[in-house]
């Protein structure tokens, strides 16, 4: 095996994120302080940390004050980055390693939050096709009400948050389709074992909660989805 | 591995800890561990907090682990063996200390029988009380704890940690599948962490016991 690695895991949600940060947090990585549990929705839970939720929240409203949160409304595309507030260093999630740090809205806050990162860490992008990824999103309108309810805004979150990703990408990103992760084909599980340097406990993963719908993708949204494709097959 | 499980508690515990002792008594026989329980102070001039300290460092040497339990830590899934947890959490470091919101939590750890951990315990003890208050307004032995992961690295390196998804607090979301529930036993009244104890041994662990009211 290889040099053990830390990893940030991105993604517009609803793409087997919560999947991914769940098996990591079952093979003993840490996922983070608090950490968001089930939901009927998401029974096996987000393995998400409420604090960097908010923080990264807070962080992003600072320069883009229409922004209500996620999966509410699409962050503005000229959006580019903050630094942290100095007094919110987050430093202390980085001892505790290996992690898998997991937050849709590193998308957005990643140059904030890379001077901290213990070395070598990756970035695991995952995705899925959008319009899967709104169908999902309005099915946990059951748990998150105030999720938006209108699919071309839900569009844009997904751009929004992929445009953000590969303007971000420093070379330490490894993109990842969602059904090498959820698909049973393996493949994508390979391949994260061998970028992170250990054996990962897959079990955690409950085939019977996946959704792989496959639905067209939006005209408007084919060249980005192509995008995230071509870097998932040639990384 | 040998794992010994330690706990200690005085009368203040005495009907809440009677029922976390003999849950985890009765876990470390079917796993095959060693079980210590103390039912009074070491030393009177301590606080219960840091005569955790006195009996881990007691019992160190006979096992190659020691998994220390507050005794307001309930066991919850008696199928998950200790040996188990220490080796996935452990990536090779000589101490697991469980998480909340606010950080570590000294309420249940793991520590490697090795030169390190006992230099460490004895510096811990030695050290005593942290005094500026950035840690918590108790001066237990976690706000120390907390200092020397927070000034240390060379201590944190050797520092893992068991998850909050793993060891519930009444703070933390609910898990089906937690291994224990520690339930800040400072923050509840005794006779409802009794209570709560009773029925989870009754009915199985649910949201209805997991989040007790604060005293």
């Amino acid at each position: 095996m290889a040099q053990i690695t830390n990893c940030l895991i991105f993604g517009s949600g609803r793409c087997a994120t919560s999947a991914l940060a769940g098996a990591l947090a079952h093979t003993g990585v840490f996922t983070g302080f608090h950490i968001l549990g089930p939901t009927p929705q998401q029974p096996s839970g987000y393995f998400e940390d409420k604090w960097i939720n908010e923080w990264n929240d807070k962080v992003i409203q600072m320069s883009d004050p229409g922004y209500r949160g996620l999966f509410i409304t699409p962050v503005n595309r000229d959006y580019l980055y903050v630094n942290l507030p100095v007094a919110a260093k987050p430093w202390p999630y980085f001892w505790m390693g290996p992690y898998a740090i997991k937050d849709p809205r590193f998308a957005y806050t990643y140059r904030a939050w890379k001077p901290y990162l213990v070395q070598p860490s990756i970035a695991l992008v995952l995705f899925r096709n959008p319009s899967d990824f709104v169908k999902s999103a309005l099915r946990l309108r059951a748990d998150f009400p105030m999720i938006s309810e209108d699919p071309k805004e839900l569009e844009a979150i997904w751009r929004n948050n992929y445009e953000h990703v590969l303007a971000n990408d420093d070379g330490t990103f490894h993109y990842f389709d969602y059904h090498t992760i959820v698909g049973g084909s393996g493949h994508g599980h390979a391949k994260i074992e061998s970028l992170l340097g250990y054996k990962i406990d897959w079990s955690h993963i409950d085939m019977k909660l996946v959704h792989a719908e496959d639905g067209p993708c939006p005209e408007g949204l084919l060249d980005l989805w192509r995008e995230l494709r071509k870097r998932a097959s040639s990384g | 591995m040998k794992v010994r499980i330690v706990m200690l508690y005085d009368d203040s515990y005495a009907e809440a800890g009677r029922i976390s002792e003999s849950v985890a008594r009765a876990y470390a026989l079917k796993w095959g561990c060693d079980f210590v329980c103390y039912r009074h102070a070491l030393c009177q001039d301590l606080n219960p907090s840091w005569n955790k300290l006195l009996a881990v460092t007691l019992n160190l040497p006979y096992a190659d682990w020691v998994l220390w339990l507050d005794a307001d830590a309930l066991i919850i899934r008696d199928d998950i063996s200790p040996q188990s947890v220490i080796e996935r959490f452990s990536w090779g470091r000589s101490m697991l200390v469980s998480l909340d919101k606010w950080g570590v939590c000294c309420g249940v750890f793991a520590i490697q029988n090795c030169a390190w951990s006992l230099v460490m315990l004895n510096a811990w003890i030695e050290l005593g009380e942290e005094e500026s208050g950035t840690y918590g307004k108790n001066k237990w032995e976690q706000a120390t704890f907390k200092a020397l992961m927070d000034h240390f690295p060379a201590f944190r390196r050797k520092i893992a940690f068991l998850p909050e998804w793993l060891i519930n607090n009444r703070d933390s979301w609910f898990w089906q599948e937690a291994w224990m529930c520690h339930f800040w036993g400072t923050a509840v009244s005794r006779e409802m962490l009794t209570l709560a104890f009773r029925n989870i041994i009754s009915e199985g662990w649910s949201p209805k016991w997991h989040k007790l009211p604060i005293a």
